[in-house]
């Protein structure tokens, strides 16, 4: 995966460069696991049988989370 | 497949929500249907359908039950049925597809299918219609994700074919040619392949070959220059304003040399390059050389890229240095006489390293430079001398007689009536070897490629083996003889006998035509076949092996009721086709009216063909749009079970399995227009403020109005989304307004305070 938009885009514009300050926040990929779970996606293999609600639910049990939506199938 | 969002970014599902799962599709039938037949077969496939999913799906391939919701046709006309499926999970629609270096023979060219296929370019591709060679257009590019095994077809002539295991390649069969898929392929069967490589001829000239900073001598030329550069932009001034090149060459009186990018700036460059002969290195070195390639050059071209070497010196922009190495001094001699011929007045200096190698070297850099863009480096490293397959055929005859010098052999014996021969080139990289391949099949000799183990122990080699291309045929040795020759003392004399002895033969036997014995089955009962062909008889006379053309003639000239008309193409036998695993991009085309084109040596490949089939006729799908998309494909799920025992471990203190589970909310905005913000503004927006111009560092260009837009820090995490005010360019020009309103915020309040 990579999450490093300025390489991976060609057609950016510039209105005034500048850079982070390594104080507040940090990048997508380097986020602490706890912190990840809040922000997270997955992306799940689901099988015939179960629901995608029953899914997300089972999701929400797993990690104990309290919030989960699902985005239908895709394929 | 399902995409699950948690805590926070729960309300990032909406951007999969609002589209739907539903896929609109164009099939072109190859020919006429009745309407009323097209929609009885569509209406077989709605409801609960029985399908096999292709072999590259990631699920276990067995047949399951899929349901259709509908399935509507919404126009007809003439061959092109336009309809909308809209479809449960897991129904396949598209497969058929090419790994993405395999290459095509277009009007412009050879290229990879990978290059076509981004580019997108609308040009014309050569394909297969019953045995003659035709021109037609790319109507359509696919470009598919893919997991799984590709098949690996490798045939006579030493080619070969990554492709995915459901696409048909054309093969030879009893009863006519006919497109097959790779996996019910075995070797021995006998695949289509045209005789030659299509021609396509481009004119290089030696300015092509070098980079835009070489200077010019030439006074005519600057003279033109500085004309052309007023004309186009009012003044010399003007010119250095816009370009931002300096403007010193142009001074009055100035001394300093224009370059080639002089010439392209003021547009001029492909009216002159004809002309450019003289040019000037930067170290005051004064190079002539005839503007367009000759035989000499390409002669020498050959040397270097079989056992020469191009290299960079201390200090230098470019490559300068050119040495070439052989036993034989007469190479040597011939070396040192086509260099003072191809560039006058240009020191070549000539050394005896040992008893059996002599050494020669030049410093010339707009040789080496030519070189290095034709893709001459040194024999070991990955070199591609595509350019050159697309030159004259004199010119290729010369780059080979260069290349034979260096790195070929010819050897021939006789004994008792039997005569063993053998014309071969060398080479360690697999790449050079098919273009030698290619270049000798563009010159129309039949040659093939295999790999030898290395047992002499002065050859270094990094697989430790080496590449043979090798003449198969008689006609191709006498051919090569004939057209090619050598300067080398030892060859030329090996090359004199094979001539001598190869005089009377004009047919190849090992040139095969698209018939098989059955057609001539009348021939079988009136005479003994084997004694018109003499001892090729018993192999005709095993219906396995197709006739060669050879054979054919001499059928003719007994009985014409085989088909005068050889036709342009020939037949290349399968040897092995292995499973290799693979993971990225797979690629096709569609091809208008014949439906297939030419890859690799000639081989014929059909195009994206599909479902359809069971209208009897062939059809493809010209166009397929998925309406549901988003970062999350089948190459990165999932199962729960994953889930449940990476969280397990996460618990234990090892957080790698679920870090690779769970992506960042960012994931999924991937593919959406951006704009990345200052560090100020982020706490501003997190409060709900709408992001004003100010605050923005950079953006996506495509972005427009009312467009839904990702708004990001620096470090690219998100802080929200929201819909535009104004588009890019504006937002570039204008320096206060709001330009994007949120809709949602994702980042909590205080993390950039």
């Amino acid at each position: 995966m990579n999450l490093n938009y300025d390489q991976t885009e060609k057609n950016v514009l510039i209105k005034k460069e500048s850079t982070s300050s390594d104080k507040f926040g940090c990048k997508p990929d380097e986020r602490p696991t706890e912190q990840l779970i809040k922000y997270g996606m997955i992306n799940i293999n689901k099988q015939q049988g179960p629901t995608s609600h029953q899914i997300s639910d089972y999701v929400k049990q797993i990690l104990g989370v309290k919030k989960a939506g699902h985005g239908g199938t895709l394929d | 497949m399902l995409p699950i969002a948690l805590e926070n970014a729960t309300r990032i599902i909406q951007i999969f929500l609002k589209e739907r799962k539903e896929y609109v599709a164009l099939m072109h039938l190859h020919s006429e249907v009745s309407n009323e037949e097209i929609k009885k077969v569509f209406e077989e496939f709605t409801g609960t359908i029985k399908q096999l999913p292709p072999i590259k799906s990631a699920v276990k391939r067995q047949e399951r039950f899929r349901r259709i919701y509908s399935i509507e046709i919404l126009e007809i006309e003439d061959k092109d049925v336009l309809f909308e499926v809209g479809c449960e999970a897991g129904t396949y629609i598209r497969k058929l597809c090419l790994s993405p270096e395999t290459e095509v023979f277009t009007a412009n060219g050879i290229k990879t299918i990978k290059n076509i296929c981004s580019a997108k370019e609308n040009c014309q591709v050569f394909s297969y219609n019953s045995d003659k060679l035709s021109k037609n257009k790319i109507t359509d590019f696919q470009e598919i994700p893919y997991k799984g095994d590709l098949l690996e077809i490798v045939t006579a002539s030493g080619i070969k074919l990554r492709i995915t295991p459901d696409h048909q390649l054309l093969v030879s069969k009893l009863s006519g040619n006919k497109m097959k898929e790779a996996t019910k392929m075995r070797p021995g069967e006998y695949l289509v392949r045209n005789i030659s490589i299509p021609t396509i001829s481009k004119e290089i000239f030696a300015a092509d070959l070098i980079d835009d900073e070489f200077l010019i001598h030439d006074k005519d030329i600057k003279n033109q220059c500085t004309e052309a550069l007023i004309k186009k932009f009012g003044s010399i001034r003007e010119f250095s304003r816009r370009t931002n090149m300096d403007r010193k060459p142009f001074l009055k009186n100035s001394k300093i040399g224009i370059k080639i990018k002089h010439l392209k700036a003021a547009k001029i460059f492909n009216d002159l390059r004809s002309r450019l002969s003289c040019f000037k290195s930067e170290r005051g070195k004064i190079i002539k050389v005839k503007s367009n390639l000759d035989i000499e050059l390409l002669y020498l071209l050959g040397l270097i890229a079989s056992d020469g070497n191009n290299t960079k010196e201390k200090n230098t922009i470019r490559n300068t240095r050119i040495k070439f190495h052989n036993s034989e001094e007469c190479l040597i001699n011939e070396f040192y006489e086509k260099t003072n011929i191809c560039f006058p007045g240009i020191k070549v200096t000539k050394k005896r390293i040992n008893e059996r190698l002599w050494q020669i070297e030049t410093s010339n850099s707009l040789f080496a430079t030519m070189c290095k863009n034709l893709g001459i480096v040194s024999p070991s490293k990955n070199s591609d001398v595509l350019a050159i397959l697309e030159l004259r055929k004199e010119l290729i005859s010369a780059f080979l007689k260069g290349y034979f010098d260096g790195d070929g052999n010819a050897y021939f014996k006789t004994k008792g009536k039997t005569a063993y021969s053998n014309i071969r080139f060398f080479s360690v990289d697999f790449m050079n070897t098919k273009r030698i391949h290619q270049m000798l099949l563009k010159l129309g000799m039949q040659n093939k490629i295999f790999k030898k183990k290395l047992s002499t122990k002065g050859f270094k080699s990094k697989n430790k083996f080496i590449f043979i291309v090798e003449l198969s045929d008689p006609p191709s040795k006498f051919k090569f003889c004939k057209l090619i020759g050598s300067n080398h003392p030892r060859k030329i004399a090996y090359l004199k006998q094979i001539e001598n002895y190869f005089r009377n033969i004009e047919e190849s036997s090992d040139d095969y035509l698209n018939a098989f014995l059955d057609k001539t089955k009348h021939l079988r009962k009136t005479k003994n076949i084997s004694t018109i062909l003499g001892g090729n008889g018993s192999r005709i006379v095993n219906k396995k092996i197709p006739i060669s053309r050879y054979i054919a003639k001499k059928l003719n000239s007994f009985n014409g009721k085989v088909s005068n008309n050889l036709g342009d193409f020939t037949l290349d036998k399968i040897i092995s086709i292995r499973k290799i695993k693979y993971e990225g991009f797979v690629y096709d085309i569609t091809v208008d009216r014949d439906h297939n084109f030419l890859i690799e040596n000639g081989i014929v490949s059909s195009n994206c063909h599909d479902i359809g089939l069971k209208l009897k006729t062939g059809a493809h799908m010209a166009s397929l749009v998925r309406t549901k998309t988003g970062p999350f494909t089948d190459k990165n799920w999932h199962s729960l079970h994953d889930l449940k025992d990476s969280h397990e471990e996460f618990k234990e203190g090892n957080d790698s399995p679920l870090r690779d589970i769970i992506v960042p909310v960012e994931f999924a905005i991937q593919h959406s227009k951006k704009v990345w913000v200052h560090d100020s503004a982020v706490d501003h927006l997190c409060h709900g403020s709408p992001l004003y111009i100010p605050g923005i560092s950079k953006l996506s260009d495509n972005i427009i109005k009312d467009d839904k837009v990702a708004v990001l820090t620096l470090k690219n995490e998100l802080i929200s989304l929201g819909i535009s005010s104004i588009d890019s360019n504006s937002i570039i020009k204008s320096q206060k307004d709001i330009a994007v309103k949120l809709e949602k915020v994702f980042m909590p309040v205080g993390i950039y305070k």
